[in-house]
């Protein structure tokens, strides 16, 4: 009797070995991404997953935000048959052992969301880059921020509340030193500087990129600057949202003109600008807190990661036109700006 | 009679068999779990993936000779994972390229490799030593007392992190004879096997050569009886946690290498992982109790496993549900042995 549960369950076992064991025919394609317990990344890897799924068999890994995991998770998971690997580096300095081990093993890989630096890229040729260029962000900020006060910098419409000529802000920095949050910022100043727009910089606060820490900064800020305040530009939508939450604690977005609604129009409304398109921010704007945001743009991101995967494995002969390649290496996503229609 | 005795055998031979099956239990599962990897894919049972997870056992080895001897003291070592990211940070802060464009150091001279190396011993083991003086003389749980060097070590670090020259800023770019030497090979050997290799002899013969051995496994075992046997068991503790200082600035100096950065996030969590392979090995909590073939067992059987549910593209969700129920296992069984023991 016994004997013959044993070989029962041994039977079973061997079903599902082969089982588990039958791949498809698809070309086998790793997807790395760095943390799953960051919203934007865990959409964007589905976004990866749900293009590139059409012409491959795609198998992701969550680092859990540690390099040598993710470094491990490349080495284990490489076979000969390997075609491509698509990489997120939990860290952009872990891109050079990650692209040293591929180089060994002739895989090649299209790393996306952390720019390697240049010296790491050029280590070999098979590597490339899809992802956005930080500046253009900035940029688009400025110009949404333009467009609201007329576009005119000689005369500044109704947003201009103490009718200076000049705009009155407060920014939100991501993080001291780091590339994104330094690059927004000051290609932004620069983009009004341009034009010709006049920002007086109220405060300058860093809030590590968090909606929390930003509600506790705007509160010290209002304290000196609340009269004074025409516009808070943000490194990210996360700072922005915090920003408006401890604004409408002070009065700001109030219905004060009894259209039943939180509009531009009202005198208790302050333009908040943000970057990333958060599906929370685009609620924001569609309520009337948040006056735009510049949106990254994973889902075509995802998309020109799948052909240039395709490319690189010979079942593609050319990209699309939106997807040029810029120094034989790079793909840059242009970001999108997204304001509310009122 | 003859019937009489033939049930006695079988009945006996039952009893050995279940007895041998329990004490083995967990290495008979963890042998199942290889065996349906190997089925799965048999490409599993090659040279280059024998290679890659000796390589990736190296520096998880060390560290766990280090909280091994610990362990057998009857205690265990939280702050491991800090201190190990400390030592990689000061490593790599030491060991930066002449051209790379953000140096830690920016006017540092090329300095030899030793220097490094024994700066993160002698920091690690510095920290260490005050754990095992704070255990041996306040008699301090040492789940407590290095539970606060865990948090007093991250302030350390990420102070020291945020003094370089470009802020707190990921450390990366290394000097090429640093990362020849960590992830290098000769003769096919990868430099990290030899490493690990040569500390286990080491620490085989601390362990069982010398009289510092002696007394660690007397202290581990019955710490009363060591002092009226006229062993200085205080001195034994501080030793011990010395000698763990010294191995975890080792595997901080391979550790920053390997990955090719460093920040003041190295290593967090490393402590668990290495008393998991303790645990499995063998090392028991209760003391007095752990070989150094022990430790090697238990990390090659997590290495072996991680890899190998990696390979056939098992998502790691499911990895750690296996790796956390076997750990439960092993600690369930190493307490049904001490049950025996006493």
């Amino acid at each position: 009797m016994i004997h013959k549960k044993w070989l029962r369950i041994c039977m079973a076992c061997l079903l599902l070995c082969a089982l588990v064991s039958c791949r498809p025919a698809k070309p086998e394609l790793g997807l790395f991404l760095y943390n799953e317990a960051d919203p934007y990344i865990l959409e964007f890897g589905r976004q990866i997953i749900e293009v590139a799924g059409a012409s491959f068999m795609v198998h992701k890994f969550d680092a859990a935000n540690s390099q040598p995991i993710q470094n491990e998770q490349i080495e284990s998971w490489l076979r000969a048959d390997t075609g491509v690997v698509i990489v997120n580096p939990v860290d952009r300095l872990g891109a050079y052992a990650v692209i040293n081990r591929l180089r060994q093993l002739d895989v090649p890989v299209i790393f996306f969301n952390r720019e390697p630096l240049p010296a790491d890229m050029a280590l070999w040729d098979e590597v490339w880059y899809v992802g956005a260029q930080a500046a253009q962000s900035g940029r688009m900020q400025a110009e949404l921020v333009m467009n609201l006060f007329g576009n005119n910098p000689e005369q500044l419409n109704e947003y201009d509340r103490n009718g200076d000529g000049r705009i009155q802000t407060v920014l939100l920095k991501g993080e001291q030193g780091h590339q994104d949050a330094e690059i927004r910022t000051a290609e932004g100043l620069k983009a009004f500087e341009e034009k010709g727009f006049v920002i007086d910089v109220l405060a300058l606060e860093v809030a590590n990129w968090n909606q929390a820490q930003a509600y506790d900064t705007i509160g010290r800020v209002l304290r000196d600057h609340q009269d004074a305040m025409e516009l808070v530009i943000s490194n990210n939508d996360a700072m922005a949202l915090g920003a408006i939450n401890r604004l409408r604690q002070a009065g700001f977005f109030k219905d004060n003109n009894g259209n039943g609604q939180v509009d531009r129009a009202d005198s208790s409304w302050l333009p908040v600008v943000g970057i990333d398109g958060l599906r929370e921010a685009e609620e924001a704007i569609a309520d009337g807190f948040l006056y735009g945001t510049v949106k990254n743009d994973s889902y075509s991101m995802a998309i020109a990661i799948a052909e240039l995967a395709e490319l690189i494995m010979g079942t593609r002969d050319s990209l699309s036109v939106a997807h040029t390649l810029m120094d034989g290496r790079y793909i840059w996503i242009d970001y999108l700006p997204f304001v509310s229609q009122q | 009679m003859t019937a009489l005795s033939i049930g006695k055998i079988r009945a006996m031979s039952k009893e050995q068999w279940k007895e041998l099956f329990v004490k083995n239990a967990i290495y008979i599962v963890i042998l199942a779990i290889i065996a349906f990897i190997i089925i799965s894919e048999p490409a599993f049972l090659s040279f280059t993936v024998f290679r890659n997870i000796l390589t990736q056992s190296a520096v998880r080895l060390i560290l766990a000779f280090g909280v091994g001897g610990i362990i057998i003291t009857q205690g265990t070592d939280l702050s491991l994972g800090r201190s190990v990211g400390f030592a990689a940070v000061i490593a790599g802060s030491l060991l930066q390229r002449a051209d790379y464009a953000s140096r830690f150091y920016p006017d540092l001279v090329a300095l030899p490799l030793v220097v490094p190396l024994l700066l993160a011993c002698a920091v690690s083991a510095f920290f260490s030593a005050i754990n095992g003086w704070v255990v041996a003389k306040f008699k301090i749980h040492p789940f407590l007392a290095t539970l606060g060097m865990m948090i007093t070590l991250y302030g350390v670090l990420s102070i020291y992190f945020a003094s370089g020259a470009p802020g707190p800023q990921p450390i990366g770019g290394f000097d090429t004879r640093y990362t020849e030497f960590v992830i290098g090979s000769t003769f096919g050997i990868p430099h990290l096997v030899i490493y690990a290799a040569i500390v286990s002899v080491i620490v085989w013969v601390l362990w069982n050569k010398t009289t510092f051995g002696k007394n660690l496994y007397a202290v581990g075992g019955n710490p009363e009886a060591a002092k009226v046997s006229g062993v200085n068991v205080s001195k034994t503790i501080i030793l011990v946690y010395i000698m763990a200082g010294v191995l975890y600035g080792i595997g901080g100096f391979l550790e920053a290498a390997r990955i090719g950065s460093a920040n003041n996030g190295t290593g967090f969590g490393y402590e668990l992982d290495a008393i998991a392979a303790c645990v499995v090995g063998g090392i028991s909590f209760s003391g007095g109790i752990g070989k150094v073939s022990g430790a090697i067992t238990g990390v090659l059987m997590f290495t072996i496993i991680s890899y190998g549910m990696t390979f056939i593209g098992m998502d790691q969700y499911y990895q750690y549900i296996i790796k956390g129920a076997i750990i439960v296992a092993a600690v369930a069984l190493d307490a049904k042995k001490y049950i025996k023991k006493t």
